[in-house]
């Protein structure tokens, strides 16, 4: 029960030469994970050796048998114009899958129940996102994974998710979010994953102690402190925002 | 005189009826994935084929297919690490001419040499025979039966890729089924249709279906509705007003497009 989801020991990763290597971390179920840095970092490489979508180029990485994977991508890698309905979209996430519920409960867990039948091309951006995530939880996932997901939505939706992403935590799914915006992170987020391959920096484990590293500071200037904006508690920096490009 | 003169076409008719249908299928892919280049380049790498075949005396289609095939996995096997020293239009533009050139000097020096450009491009509709069309069906045949197994997960691949490998799906796999089905196609239709007429098949039917419908289903149904009247409309009027077949089709299948996008523009 108690064995990890994904576990690397010494991993690298990257497109034939390693963009970050030495990484060693250990991912636990029911456990919120931030994956956090700026543009480039290699976030979306390191999700996608997590996911074996990638080869590892060193180290070992187990992954916990039978996991079920809920994904939802960057908005701008499907093709909206492809004459989808909400429906199909929902059902095309889960081929291989057979035996799951309709698929306007997931629907309706992100407040699209209606619209069902609507081509997914006329949706707005924060809708097609929520399909996105509907299609993921259609899955009945044990890990969710999203790619930041805020990217390009509205304010009302990107609350709506993090309600979403709390609630499905709170029902024992684990969550790894890959954000570059620190106001994306909310307390909610109990372990992180810190990556910047620029700075060479690699930082992995429980909220309190990534956040409290030295090199955290030593590498942009400033340090993290909670925030309160719009009712929700956030990251910020100590400086007042200036180490910009790890936000 | 209409039936008359159905019946004095009705071979190359249900030739070009049969090669429109699972081109247009394909076509409504290629189109949203904006790769109608690859198909233009399978087409081509089919007729430099069966120029060869001329040339040597070998069997047309079976060299049509072989020199597709041999694109295709070339295609396949650069696209690994999708970091070629060439941008993939920049490849595909260099196969398109230079098999187009060896399809050319093959025809000339051939024995069949007295085929002229038009041939090359617009095949030859009017030669087509009972046998064609038995061998066409049959590959329609295969195409549907892959189609009715694969098609959801040509779906998911085309609507996301990246998620569909994800989840597993062999997304490698189902691209060199669509893309090995859509040769076989070529491979065996470019005699009769021509290089031109297949890119029309391919793209025509499909461009307009996206402006007159807004399901799948409804997209599918308008691009093998359009593709099949187009072929029908066009060999007609080849027969009577004596133009050549293939061009004639061409411009029949060109017709929906303007009401098609001026219905998407209202929209």
């Amino acid at each position: 029960m108690d064995e990890a989801l994904f576990e690397a020991e010494g991993l690298a990763i990257g497109y034939g030469k390693p963009l970050l290597s030495d990484l060693t971390f250990s991912i636990g179920r029911g456990e919120y994970w931030g994956i956090f840095g700026p543009n480039g970092a290699g976030k979306t490489t390191l999700i996608k050796t997590l996911l074996g979508v990638q080869r590892a180029l060193g180290g070992t990485l187990r992954r916990a048998e039978g996991l079920r994977l809920g994904y939802v991508p960057q908005l701008t890698s499907v093709r909206e114009s492809l004459p989808l309905s909400v429906r199909q979209v929902v059902e095309l996430g889960a081929l291989d899958l057979k035996g799951l519920p309709p698929v306007g409960e997931a629907l309706a867990r992100v407040g699209l129940k209606d619209l069902t039948r609507e081509p997914f091309s006329a949706l707005s951006g924060g809708q097609r996102q929520r399909v996105m995530v509907a299609r993921a939880l259609h899955r009945r996932p044990s890990v969710l994974v999203l790619d930041e997901p805020t990217n390009g939505v509205d304010l009302l939706t990107r609350h709506a998710l993090r309600i979403l992403m709390r609630e499905l935590n709170g029902e024992g799914v684990a969550v790894l979010l890959i954000t570059h915006l620190l106001n994306e992170i909310g307390p909610e987020v109990g372990h992180f994953l810190w990556l910047d391959s620029r700075e060479s920096l690699f930082l992995a484990g429980a909220r309190e102690s990534v956040l409290g590293d030295f090199r955290l500071r030593k590498a942009y200037g400033a340090g993290l402190r909670a925030v309160d904006v719009a009712g929700e508690t956030v990251l910020a920096w100590t400086n007042g925002g200036e180490a910009e490009h790890a936000s | 005189m209409l039936l008359e003169t159905l019946a004095l076409v009705k071979w190359p008719l249900l030739g070009a009826v049969l090669a429109s249908l699972p081109l247009a299928y394909f076509g409504v892919f290629l189109l949203e994935r904006r790769m109608v280049f690859v198909s233009v380049s399978l087409a081509q790498a089919a007729l430099c084929g069966a120029s060869m075949a001329f040339f040597f005396g070998w069997e047309p289609r079976l060299t049509g297919l072989a020199v597709v095939g041999a694109v295709i996995a070339a295609l396949a096997l650069r696209g690994r690490d999708g970091r070629g020293a060439l941008p993939e239009d920049a490849v595909l533009g260099i196969l398109y001419v230079v098999l187009g050139g060896l399809a050319v000097i093959f025809l000339s020096k051939s024995a069949q040499g007295g085929l002229d450009e038009a041939t090359l491009l617009f095949g030859s509709l009017l030669g087509v025979s009972p046998k064609d069309v038995a061998v066409l069906a049959a590959v329609c045949g295969l195409l549907l039966i892959m189609g009715l197994i694969l098609h959801k997960r040509f779906l998911a691949v085309a609507f996301d890729p990246e998620t569909s490998r994800v989840l597993g799906l062999r997304v490698g796999l189902l691209e060199l089924a669509f893309f090995s089905g859509l040769g076989a196609l070529l491979a065996v239709a470019i005699g009769q249709i021509g290089v031109l007429l297949s890119f029309a098949y391919l793209v025509l039917p499909a461009a307009a279906a996206r402006g007159l419908a807004r399901t799948t289903r409804g997209v599918f149904a308008a691009a093998a509705c359009i593709g099949a009247l187009g072929s029908a409309a066009g060999t007609l009027a080849s027969i009577t007003w004596d133009v050549p077949t293939g061009a004639a089709i061409c411009l029949a299948l060109a017709v929906p497009l303007p009401l098609a996008l001026v219905v998407r523009r209202r929209e």
